[in-house]
């Protein structure tokens, strides 16, 4: 199943990924209607930021994936 | 064959015989008896034993959280309930719940929780009694519900009420909604005890916990300072009782060698709940306390195993410590809306 997201700053080339439940359990507790995820690199964790929650989750790398 | 062989046989007793019940007759007004004053005679009846009423609905919310604090311990004496003036006490050594049960006393025996959660599916009335019975030589400490005679166990083997629940003043508060979306962060491996816990960073107003692949963070209201690491066990009895009596509010109070938290709001307004539990001293790893530090400057770094494994050991040996001199502890309290 793929969904495509809205991202800014993003090269197409590249790929992240993220474990789902980690994902999963991260996103659950946002009480927006709308889920930011702060991206830096492959190896920071993605923020979910919703006051006065907040949730860092550690990047998984793809295999073959492009550095 | 002979048939008057001597032979023994037991005479059965008659039943019809009627029960003779001793009478007191009034004696008449013209004999002597009548006109001499009457005397005190000893009596043969033995004192009372100690015996508690509780309401039905109370005392079936204590056995509901006791029940899992007292399943899990192997000692016999921690799986029983200590009754004290209208509260209850269940205790594993790690996360102690004291219940408010009107009407509770100390009848000098510990009662298994799970007889008591055995009887509350028998028993339909709306008050359960709770009643010391005569000792007998194989068990020492009996007690009856109902008309049942059941074993129970030596109070004196039951951690002291002053051990485990402070008195003394918190050096800090705090107050949190819920801490669910930090709980789920928490690692479920015991013997990391800064992963296996909740980190409370007063002075930064959050609640942290962490698996060392994810990290949950909450802000919580406190105007105090100090990091205080409680167990995950503790802070999901204390959900859980949070859900069940559906509190808005949880108050937390941190002592010296302890930490306490409550919850408000409660519509259970007769039961109320407390919970004490031992704390490791502050040793989160260093790269979630950065990321505490500025939540938007993460530690952009992952633990090698050998910093995690380290940074585990320093934690665990600091807990230790602080459980063997300080009996490090915390506790919980439910307040009534």
């Amino acid at each position: 199943m793929t969904t495509t997201i809205d991202a800014s700053g993003w090269d197409g080339d590249q790929s992240l990924g993220v474990n789902l439940t980690y994902l999963y359990n991260a996103a659950r507790f946002v009480r927006s209607d709308e889920l930011r995820i702060g991206i830096t690199n492959e190896e920071s964790p993605l923020l979910i930021e919703d006051r006065p929650y907040a949730a860092y989750v550690m990047p998984m790398r793809f295999e073959g994936a492009k550095r | 064959m002979p048939k008057d062989l001597p032979a023994t046989i037991p005479v059965r007793p008659n039943r019809e015989t009627p029960v003779v019940k001793p009478e007191t007759v009034a004696p008449s007004p013209t004999s002597k008896a009548a006109l001499l004053p009457p005397t005190s005679s000893p009596s043969n009846s033995a004192p009372a034993l100690p015996a508690v009423t509780i309401q039905r609905t109370d005392l079936a919310v204590f056995v509901r959280f006791a029940s899992r604090l007292a399943s899990r311990d192997p000692m016999p004496a921690l799986q029983c309930s200590f009754f004290s003036f209208d509260s209850a006490i269940v205790t594993d050594f790690d996360v102690a719940l004291r219940a408010r049960l009107p009407g509770a006393r100390d009848i000098g025996v510990l009662v298994p929780v799970a007889v008591l959660k055995r009887c509350l599916l028998m028993h339909g009335a709306s008050e359960v009694r709770i009643e010391r019975a005569p000792s007998v030589f194989e068990h020492p400490f009996m007690f009856a519900i109902g008309d049942a005679f059941l074993p129970g166990h030596d109070p004196a083997e039951f951690p002291g009420v002053a051990a485990l629940f402070p008195t003394t003043e918190p050096i800090a508060r705090a107050k949190f909604a819920t801490l669910e979306s930090v709980l789920v962060a928490a690692s479920n491996d015991e013997t990391r005890k800064s992963f296996y816990s909740v980190l409370f960073p007063l002075c930064r107003n959050l609640a942290v916990a962490t698996n060392g692949h994810v990290l949950h963070t909450t802000e919580i209201l406190s105007g105090d300072e100090g990091d205080f690491l409680v167990p995950r066990n503790a802070i999901e009895l204390v959900e859980n009782i949070r859900k069940a009596t559906k509190s808005t509010e949880v108050q937390a109070d941190f002592f010296e060698p302890r930490s306490s938290c409550g919850s408000t709001g409660s519509r259970s307004p007769r039961v109320s709940r407390q919970r004490s539990f031992r704390l490791g001293k502050m040793s989160f790893p260093r790269g979630q306390n950065s990321s505490c530090a500025s939540r938007s400057g993460v530690s952009s770094r992952r633990w090698t195993a050998s910093e995690r494994r380290s940074e585990t050991d320093r934690a665990e040996s600091v807990s230790a410590v602080s459980q063997r001199v300080s009996r490090s502890m915390a506790r919980m309290r439910t307040v009534p809306r």
